[in-house]
């Protein structure tokens, strides 16, 4: 019997590879009679798109938090670059 | 020679490097590696690459956007020096999903991990709070693997190249990640629900 253990196994590795034909069957059986895994397979998905979003956000603002360099670690970086032009 | 090449472009000052792209080059590793000391380190190993590089660098397109080209490659360093020092294997054994899946594989209980509240609700900042927290608590290969390929979207032929590990491996890294990250997005957001 094809468990959920199972189809959330397959549902990950459908985003990392190509299923075979018989892999999509029994996924696409199981979703259809499971009430949990097409939620969490809904979740995922909305979470995928959600994640993009925030990596985006990354890229042009990596610090929502206000995160900065810690004072001795500016430091140390630049006593290392200065070594370097000197 | 580079040094003085530099020196004469006139355009690079480590002061000002600092200063200007410090806080975003760290905050950026950070995001990336999770581990402060490790992003201080690709930080200045960025910075040094730099120096050397900026004799070549045309000065045209933005400095910012130059330096977090070499970070990134600073970052996919870093994380193949540490997870070559975890041993394969490490993280094995298959108990912890005996606390997600019952012994007949069914759900122990209802998977949902979202909150199920307007669409915009996924970019309020506790929700990527909760997002970084669990992403912390996850073993470093399988948080890193999740990194590069749902951050990054890299697939997962660049992934196994890059980190020198096989696609069935890497496959089931990222599904450990995910069932794990959904189990513990599930307590965090659930009490902000609850709220």
């Amino acid at each position: 019997m094809f468990s959920c253990k199972q189809a959330a196994r397959l549902l990950s590795e459908s985003r990392d590879r190509r299923l075979s034909i018989g892999e999509r069957l029994r996924l696409t059986f199981h979703l259809g009679i499971c009430r949990f895994c097409r939620r969490f397979a809904a979740d995922w998905t909305r979470f995928h798109a959600a994640l993009r979003a925030y990596s985006r956000r990354l890229e042009s603002d990596p610090a929502p938090d206000g995160i900065s360099l810690p004072a001795e670690a500016r430091l140390r970086i630049l006593r290392a670059l200065k070594g370097e032009t000197e | 020679m580079q040094d003085r090449e530099a020196n004469s472009r006139g355009a690079v000052s480590p002061e000002n490097w600092l200063e200007q792209h410090g806080n975003f080059l760290f905050s950026y590793a950070l995001s990336r590696l999770r581990d402060a000391n490790a992003a201080e380190e690709a930080v200045q190993e960025t910075f040094l690459a730099g120096l050397k590089a900026a004799a070549q660098y045309s000065g045209k397109g933005e400095e910012r956007a130059w330096l977090l080209g070499i970070l990134k490659r600073k970052i996919v360093d870093s994380v193949r020096r540490r997870n070559r020092q975890a041993a394969i294997g490490s993280e094995s054994g298959e108990t912890w999903l005996d606390s997600i899946f019952d012994v007949k594989g069914h759900w122990r209980s209802d998977p949902r991990f979202l909150a199920t509240q307007p669409s915009d609700s996924l970019e309020r900042q506790e929700v990527w709070a909760a997002f970084r927290e669990c992403l912390g608590k996850l073993p470093t290969r399988q948080a890193d693997v999740f990194v590069f390929r749902e951050l990054d979207d890299w697939d997962s032929e660049k992934i196994c190249k890059e980190l020198e590990i096989s696609p069935s491996n890497l496959w089931v890294l990222l599904h450990r990640a995910r069932l794990q990250l959904a189990k513990c997005l599930q307590g965090r957001l659930h009490i902000e629900r609850s709220r």
